[in-house]
């Protein structure tokens, strides 16, 4: 805890503020499903939640343990399955995804495969799952992930789903629809990217946070942009809904 | 006269998958996994398969632990809140088992190019990233190619054919036609597309019963060939509108997953240990089942809830 919450409570908070009243966002299970539900208590009550694995627009009873999750399943506005939720983002439906991962680079490429070699890793991750298709095809999506140097690296081991790829015109040159990652949301701060590089610029600090901090845990160079500023940090409301309505049994927080 | 009945045993049902065949399973998370089928598929000891494995951790976790898997057509094996498939990705960092890694459209829409008889289907997404650059199938996976059209370049995926499908259902009739309630994962391409599809059931029902449902009907029965009665057959995950995920059976095997040794002492006790699924089921008891059936209006268990 520093300065009255914690650092999943500033991720979910910052991640919150991505999502505007209206948008169809396509989500996961953890902080990202912690920071929708909180979009949906305060700022965006419209959005509506969808899961690959079928489940659209869910108002969930208690927080889910997972993306099938029967809490998810039992209370969504319709229940179908992987083609068909992953075809509606295929067709363009999706203004939003959040994702997680386990290596990310400076034009927000991300590596959920392998660390080290392919065919031989030193750690094999889970693997995509909807996760290329939701960076490849969403209108933006956001990253959302821990602060550390060997997440924050020089070059992906693996390039699971794309962000910028090499930068400003790749993704067009490659054929993807979506517009890629507009935000990268940490535990140390938020970045955002610049449109003239496609290069992950500091957007704000979180509270009590250096720029050496940041320095310190990314492994590339982490350029200072005028007028930085510091995050806004959760409000009281904000965090009594996360804490005592969204997440009260503590099973992400 | 009737129509002939499909229903037999389980271990009859197993035999359908060969040394050497492709297998895809119903499941996503922790729910609707054919596992009374996998303990049966790993006594029986065959091996040498490739798994096209688009959700089902727990099938892809149990047959690689018991060392039955040589290839997997992947897009993502984990368990979710608890961590990473340790068997799996312990046998894929030491080489014993070699992986071709989709997204979940693709790999979705590579059965459904087989389900359609299409030699491929056009994808949008993995452009430009390692998932359609890194290709170790021994059929290449990913192409981009014009549209005839208007001349666009887009990607396209391989179909594929899997030998077997195993779709574990809440209720089917002795033909096969069969009820999942709550999403249905991948299961309407899987089905289509395999040479053979085994269905596992809670129940096995009349044929009026599922006619009553039939829009839920998400397994046709014309694609059925084989039908087993498998009460809790998704054990110790869960299934929808049935029971919650067992908790504590889960997190043993989570357990023993961490070594070879664990891991072996884990298949003998709750594996091998059994001649079939009823002596299974016999050993967990009915106090603990019936603690794990779901409500039927909050679709978890009342301890859960």
């Amino acid at each position: 805890m520093t300065a009255g919450f914690s650092k999943d409570e500033i991720m979910a908070v910052a991640t919150s503020r991505y999502i505007t009243d209206g948008d169809t966002v396509f989500i996961g299970t953890g902080l990202p499903m912690l920071a929708a539900y909180l979009a949906k208590a305060t700022h965006a009550p419209n959005a509506a939640l969808m899961f690959e694995s079928g489940v659209l627009d869910p108002r969930p009873r208690s927080i889910a343990k997972a993306v099938g999750d029967p809490r998810l399943v039992s209370t969504a506005r319709r229940v179908s399955g992987m083609l068909d939720s992953l075809l509606m983002l295929h067709g363009g439906r999706v203004d939003l995804g959040v994702l997680g991962c386990a290596q990310v680079d400076r034009f927000g490429n991300i590596n959920t495969t392998a660390i080290g070699s392919y065919q031989k890793p030193s750690t094999r991750l889970p693997g995509s799952g909807g996760a290329n298709d939701i960076a490849s095809l969403a209108r933006h999506h956001v990253v959302v992930t821990r602060h550390n140097r060997r997440t924050f690296v020089d070059k992906v081991d693996y390039l699971t789903s794309p962000g910028h790829l090499t930068g400003p015109g790749a993704r067009a040159r490659a054929g993807l629809p979506g517009g890629g990652p507009v935000g990268v949301v940490t535990d140390l701060c938020v970045f955002g990217f610049d449109p003239r590089t496609c290069e992950m610029v500091l957007e704000s600090l979180h509270p009590g946070v250096s720029l050496d901090d940041v320095r310190a845990a990314t492994g590339f160079e982490v350029i200072e942009p005028p007028g930085l500023g510091e995050t806004v940090a959760p409000t009281a409301t904000e965090l009594d809904i996360l804490r005592n309505k969204i997440d009260p049994e503590g099973v992400y927080l | 006269m009737n129509p002939t009945s499909k229903l037999t045993t389980l271990a009859a049902a197993a035999g359908l998958v060969e040394p050497g065949a492709s297998v895809t399973f119903s499941g996503f998370g922790h729910a609707g996994h054919p596992l009374a089928f996998v303990r049966e598929l790993i006594r029986q000891g065959t091996g040498d398969l490739t798994l096209h494995a688009i959700a089902e951790c727990w099938p892809a976790e149990f047959l690689v632990a018991a060392g039955r898997v040589t290839r997997i057509n992947m897009s993502n094996l984990m368990f979710e809140g608890l961590g990473r498939c340790r068997a799996i990705s312990r046998a894929i960092e030491q080489g014993e088992v070699e992986v071709d890694d989709h997204s979940h459209l693709a790999l979705s829409l590579r059965l459904l190019a087989g389900a359609w008889n299409v030699p491929f289907l056009p994808l949008r997404s993995m452009a430009g990233t390692d998932l359609a650059r890194l290709q170790t199938g021994v059929r290449p996976k990913y192409a981009r190619l014009p549209s005839p059209f208007d001349g666009d370049e887009v990607g396209a995926v391989a179909a594929l054919r899997p030998d077997v499908a195993v779709i574990h259902v809440n209720k089917a009739d002795e033909q096969g036609n069969g009820i999942v309630y709550g999403a249905i994962s991948v299961i309407d391409a899987q089905v289509r597309s395999a040479k053979k599809v085994v269905v596992t059931a809670e129940r096995i029902v009349s044929a009026e019963e599922i006619t009553a449902e039939n829009q839920a009907v998400a397994v046709p029965g014309i694609f059925v060939d084989a039908v087993v009665h498998a009460p809790f057959g998704a054990h110790p995950g869960g299934m929808y509108d049935e029971y919650d995920e067992d908790l504590a059976a889960m997190s043993e095997y989570y357990e023993a997953s961490r070594s070879p040794d664990t891991l072996r002492d884990y298949l003998a006790a709750r594996v091998f240990a059994f001649s079939d699924h009823a002596a299974y089921l016999n050993s967990l008891g009915s106090r603990r089942l019936f603690d794990l059936l779901a409500d039927p209006t909050l679709k978890i268990a009342r301890s859960a809830s």
